[in-house]
């Protein structure tokens, strides 16, 4: 005699580990915040690292099939960082033969002491992760930003976890050279 | 300075879920759409124009007759007359006659030879 069993859905095969439509769209909600962030610092520039964020999503969007989601936000970083770097060169290039216009935003006018003072340190800020190597910056950005542990981070960049602790020190004393002491950075 | 200022938390743009959503069903634009078949088109026109001009060409009748230059040839003006002059040695021209025979072509000599032994 057969029986014929309903057929599970593929949610169901996985234990509820498939990368789905609602999956994903948690995963943004989760994730933007603090990808927003680490992208910022590579472009200065809200639209562009919004725009890139999205493109990370939607790059493992399509190869959802294949994400273990286990893995998954290492992996989204890393894609962002990917393309936050090569939108970076390209827009540089670009600048360079004169085609876009700087993207920098410009810093809203100083209404008050207060104002410019947070101006200035913004300013000083930023010249002083510029000034840091991409290798140092996308660690002390993900140690900083993302909630990654040392050991997801390693893989996201293909290093040991180790290497993720040498480079932020080395990153924070080369942030502490440039800004001097910062409070509550070890 | 403080770590706080040092790593400030900025906001992203508003709505971003909702431009995700958005971008996930997004169809390619028009113009998109329009430019593919195009650019497809014209990536086959240049591998045809590529295959065609590095195909092996006919052989080229003309300069074949010029590399064998026969006489026929230097008459037809099709190759270049044999470098040098025609002349006779002292016991020859006795016996024979030589003429240059003009033509309309300057790359063209023809000589008139004749012997005169058998006429005595």
């Amino acid at each position: 005699m057969w029986f014929e069993l309903p057929r599970a859905p593929m949610e169901s095969i996985r234990d509820g580990r498939a990368l789905d439509k609602a999956t994903l769209e948690r995963l943004y909600v989760k994730l933007e915040k603090p990808m927003f962030n680490v992208v910022y610092r590579w472009l200065w520039n809200n639209g562009d690292a919004q725009d890139v964020v999205q493109e990370a999503f939607l790059k493992i969007w399509k190869v959802r099939d294949d994400v273990d989601l286990e893995t998954v936000e290492p992996l989204l970083y890393r894609t962002a960082l990917n393309l936050a770097s090569n939108r970076r060169r390209s827009s540089r290039l670009w600048r360079w033969i004169g085609i876009e216009a700087a993207s920098d935003e410009a810093s809203p006018a100083a209404t008050s002491e207060e104002a410019l003072a947070k101006a200035q340190t913004r300013q000083r800020v930023r010249v002083a992760i510029e000034a840091l190597p991409e290798r140092l910056r996308e660690v002390i950005l993900l140690t900083e930003y993302s909630e990654l542990t040392h050991q997801e981070i390693g893989k996201a960049l293909g290093i040991p976890a180790g290497t993720v602790g040498s480079r932020r020190n080395t990153a924070i004393a080369q942030l502490s050279q440039q800004l001097g002491d910062v409070e509550g950075l070890a | 300075m403080k770590r706080e200022d040092l790593f400030e938390q900025l906001e992203p743009p508003p709505g971003g879920v909702a431009k995700l959503r958005e971008r996930m069903t997004a169809r390619p634009s028009p113009l998109v759409r329009r430019l593919v078949p195009a650019a497809a088109a014209l990536a086959i026109a240049a591998v045809v124009l590529l295959f065609w001009s590095r195909r092996e060409k006919a052989p080229d009748l003309v300069a074949a007759a010029r590399h064998r230059a026969g006489l026929e040839q230097v008459a037809l003006g099709l190759a270049p007359a044999p470098a040098g002059s025609a002349a006779l040695t002292e016991e020859e021209r006795a016996t024979t006659a030589l003429a240059e025979v003009p033509t309309s072509n300057s790359k063209v000599a023809f000589y008139w030879v004749s012997s005169t032994t058998g006429t005595e």
